[in-house]
């Protein structure tokens, strides 16, 4: 099954950067929604069917933060996995997400290879389009 | 800023234009006789608190704008087909990249801070002057393109 993936990043450039990305991959992906925003990520979460979240955390309007918090505070929303793609470099931080229940941290710069590797293990999907 | 610093500053710079945009700076001195009339230059900048209060801004040609979005895009775009936003999204995202490398690097990996959104503006010819006169500096050259990254730290006051 296709994978829908949502992209929340202030940056159209990183947004463009990681549809790349995803595509070279070779997982089989579905839709790519992107957000600017959290509070544009939540909307979207919930018009539409989304299997990954790939989310920033500085962001205007509403950071990465709150709307994972908010994810988490949701019974639907919180069954979906949210990695973390920032250039966050603080431990302590890093760690606080990963008790809040996000899944994954990519810190940026990225290579395809990274995102490939985390999306596969989450998902269970492999690389090479196949399934595990 | 002291040597060390700059050092930092200098390898951090390498490290993400490098990977981000597959540009190789060079730690330079700024050359003689610089003439802005030519080029427009741009600054984008973010405030910082936390662990330690402070600055950064970067300052480069708006035609290297052009060229990181190129590169970090991973497609040869004419002139007029970019945006401005978007090539100023691209030296926005560079900074943002840089100042998740410096501030670790600086502080260590345990500290934490709270990024203000970057803001993007041209930098007259005059403010450029004023800056480079005023502020501690550290200056890279990439392809004869000019890289003044600014750090500006508050000092803490401790309670004893």
């Amino acid at each position: 099954m296709a994978l829908n993936i949502l992209i929340v990043d202030d940056s159209r450039t990183i947004r463009n950067i990681l549809v790349k990305t995803l595509k070279l991959t070779e997982i089989d992906i579905g839709e790519i929604y992107q957000a600017g925003n959290g509070e544009e990520g939540l909307e979207c979460l919930r018009e539409n069917w989304v299997d990954l979240v790939l989310s920033d955390l500085n962001m205007p309007v509403m950071t990465g933060f709150e709307m994972i918090d908010k994810m988490f505070e949701d019974e639907l929303l919180c069954k979906i996995p949210v990695v973390v793609i920032s250039t966050e470099g603080s431990v302590t931080r890093i760690e606080e997400l990963k008790k809040k229940g996000v899944r994954d941290y990519v810190r940026k710069p990225f290579t395809p290879e990274t995102i490939g590797e985390i999306i596969a293990s989450i998902t269970g999907v492999i690389c090479n389009g196949s399934k595990a | 800023m002291d040597q060390k610093h700059k050092d930092i500053i200098n390898e951090v710079i390498g490290n993400v234009f490098s990977s981000t945009a597959f540009m190789f700076p060079e730690p330079s001195d700024l050359p003689d006789g610089v003439n802005l009339e030519e080029q427009e230059m741009i600054e984008v900048d973010l405030n910082y608190d936390g662990h330690q209060d402070g600055s950064l801004a970067l300052v480069v040609p708006l035609v290297l704008c052009k060229e990181l979005y190129d590169n970090m895009s991973g497609e040869d775009f004419e002139e007029d087909e970019v945006p401005l936003e978007d090539q100023l999204d691209a030296i926005k995202e560079l900074l943002n990249i840089i100042a998740g490398q410096l501030l670790t690097k600086i502080h260590g990996d345990k500290a934490v801070f709270n990024l203000t959104d970057l803001m993007a503006r041209k930098l007259e010819e005059n403010e450029f002057f004023e800056l480079i006169e005023n502020q501690d500096y550290v200056c890279n050259m990439a392809d004869d393109y000019l890289i003044i990254l600014v750090l500006s730290e508050k000092r803490k006051e401790y309670e004893c």
